[in-house]
């Protein structure tokens, strides 16, 4: 009775196995540089599906959620080189003091609704960025260099070797894509998927809409926070402009192209961004019109991203065999 | 059980609520009529915690709601249907119900087992569809639905709640006879002790399932009783019935 509730499984699930199986290969088969890049695109992932969470899954669609990345990045160096705490103990830390920050954050932000939820985060984000900007502790504008990252040596293993630190980085958005897609699978994320839907209609029927909001926004901020403190080793430096405003417009430029409410989307849209900014930049200054110019294709005749692409797939190939 | 004391709402210039009190007893069937814009729709409003009351207060079971929210209101057992359906579109009437019976069931706590493998949840969603007619079309989208199913899903989300005091808006608009027949008797069925209030434009299922009748005009209760007295009076004939 149960399966004639349940839809179809959708095929976003072979992405993400796919996702995996490309990263296995690029860690093989590629060099330092490709490593490097393969790092930041698994920090990048992390911090798309975050997003996805609040804009795919609850329809909140933030413009400051680079804020929570920046802080997680800066709190892993404020625990790192100022209280000299090994990465292992700074990076929990971090993510705590992130998921604070972003529940006080969230806390008026979730009251509103539209485009004034908007113009909130966006508002967050650059008070981020203007305090990162202003503070003594943290060089202001000149950001902070020095940042070590996680000891593995118990593993005899040395976590500055991009092998050792992008193998690190792919796990991480592993576990926290099977995070996320536990919560959206709950009935905590139907019931924002529902929220997203129709949320008046959700608060009749007795959902403390406000506080599932508020909920999503903390876990969507700490995983961002995760994702920053995982940045700021991997380049080993941070800088106020983490928090701008343009970060966060193109971590939802990720959200959107890959996807929006598939997480495996999220990270293909990651993905993407980050390889054509590292092709193009090379090929033309202009290579961030190039992504505007995808982006608008992605919105105007790709309903869902190249993850919906993809799920629309099958369909296609399968009319297209009945008919020969 | 249930009372409003004094509500008033203004939009603007407009005294759209001009101190209505109402009190519903457990088990009373209370009918509202008016005619059009007489402000019907937005005293459910004030009631459900949807818009906000200028003056006023609205008491369930002796403890004052104040301004809580309507989500408050729906977890103290108040249920309410809209007018103009709203539905979650993109899913399925079972999808629908297990929603809200999702909701009732406060399982919006639980983050990490899955929601899909909550067999009793499913099973009571279909179990309502087949309750509410809308057996047959259980796996269909509420954005593909009929009219008169759409309503009767709107009716049936809010049933869900398995609200103490529940408020329908004009249940039957725009239905078939049958379908509007149908609607009646999922009103006749409601549980005994429930308190039920019904705007409605239909005078035969309104004097039909009433015991009480109160007749908003203009923002103000023109007169109330039972449906016998609210059908003689001269002024309820001249004002709305059109028989004067
Ligand atoms: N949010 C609002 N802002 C401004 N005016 C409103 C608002 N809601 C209702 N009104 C006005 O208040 C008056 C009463 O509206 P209401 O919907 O309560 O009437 P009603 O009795 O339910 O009518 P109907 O029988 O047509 O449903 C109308 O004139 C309407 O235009
Ligand atoms: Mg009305």
């Amino acid at each position: 009775m149960l399966k004639t509730v349940t839809r179809a499984p959708d095929v976003r699930d072979p992405l993400a196995a796919a996702l995996v199986a490309a990263a296995a290969m690029a860690w093989l088969f590629t060099g330092d540089f490709g490593k490097e890049v393969l790092s930041e695109v698994a920090v990048f992932a992390i911090f798309a599906m975050s997003l996805d969470l609040l804009v795919g899954c609850a329809g909140l669609v933030s413009l400051g959620h680079a804020a929570f990345f920046a802080l997680g990045a800066y709190a892993v160096a404020a625990f790192g080189v100022f209280v000299n705490l090994p990465m292992w103990m700074a990076m929990p830390l971090a993510v705590a003091v992130t998921a604070v920050a972003a529940a006080a954050a969230g806390f008026f932000a979730v009251r509103l609704g539209g485009v004034f939820f908007i113009m909130m985060t966006l508002a967050i984000g650059q008070m981020v960025y203007a305090f990162f900007l202003n503070s003594r502790a943290f060089n202001a504008d000149d950001g902070m260099a020095g940042i070590g990252r996680v000891d593995f040596s118990f593993l005899a293993l040395d976590s500055g070797e991009p092998a050792v630190f992008s193998a690190f980085a792919v796990c991480a958005a592993v576990a926290v894509f099977l995070l996320l897609r536990m919560v959206a699978r709950s009935p905590f994320g139907h019931t924002l998927a529902a929220l997203r839907r129709n949320e008046p209609r959700l608060r009749s029927l007795g959902c403390p809409v406000l506080r599932c909001k508020l909920a999503a926004f903390t876990l969507a901020g700490a995983l961002a926070g995760f994702a920053g403190a995982l940045a700021a080793q991997h380049n080993g430096f941070i800088s106020p402009d983490l928090a701008f405003w343009t970060v966060s417009g193109e971590v939802l430029v990720m959200v959107i192209v890959g996807g929006m409410g598939s997480l495996s989307g999220a990270a293909l849209g990651a993905a993407l961004v980050i390889l054509l900014r590292h092709h193009l930049a090379g090929l033309t200054e202009f290579w961030v019109f190039y992504l505007g110019v995808l982006f608008v294709l992605m919105v105007l005749f790709a309903e869902g991203g190249v993850a919906g692409m993809l799920s629309r797939l099958p369909r296609k190939l399968h009319r297209r065999g009945g008919n020969v | 059980m249930f009372e409003a004391r004094g509500l008033k709402k203004s939009y603007g210039a407009l005294a759209v609520v001009r101190g209505v009190s109402l009190s519903v007893a457990a088990g009373e069937r209370h009918g509202i009529i008016g005619p059009n814009g007489a402000g019907k729709t937005t005293f459910f409003n004030l009631l459900s915690g949807e818009a906000a009351a200028d003056a006023g207060e609205v008491c369930m079971d002796g403890i004052n709601l104040g301004k809580s929210p309507p989500d408050a209101r729906a977890r103290a057992g108040l249920g309410r249907s809209f007018q103009h359906n709203s539905l979650f579109a993109g899913l399925t009437v079972a999808e629908n119900l297990a929603i809200a019976i999702a909701q009732r069931k406060k399982l919006y706590k639980i983050f990490w087992r899955g929601f899909l493998s909550r067999t009793e949840v499913f099973a009571e969603a279909l179990d309502r569809a087949h309750r509410l007619g809308l057996g047959a079309q259980a796996h269909t989208r509420a954005a593909h639905l009929s009219h008169g199913a759409m309503r009767q899903l709107e009716i049936g989300l809010t049933l869900a709640l398995r609200p103490k005091v529940l408020l329908l808006d004009e249940p039957t608009s725009g239905m078939s006879p049958e379908e509007t027949a149908a609607i009646k008797n999922l009103i006749r069925r409601l549980p005994e002790e429930l308190a039920l209030l019904v705007i409605e434009h239909d005078m035969d299922v309104i004097f039909d399932l009433a015991s009480h009748i109160t007749v908003l005009d203009y923002g103000e209760v023109l007169m109330r009783g039972a449906p016998a007295e609210v059908r003689a009076s001269p002024a309820v004939r001249a004002r709305y019935l059109g028989m004067g």
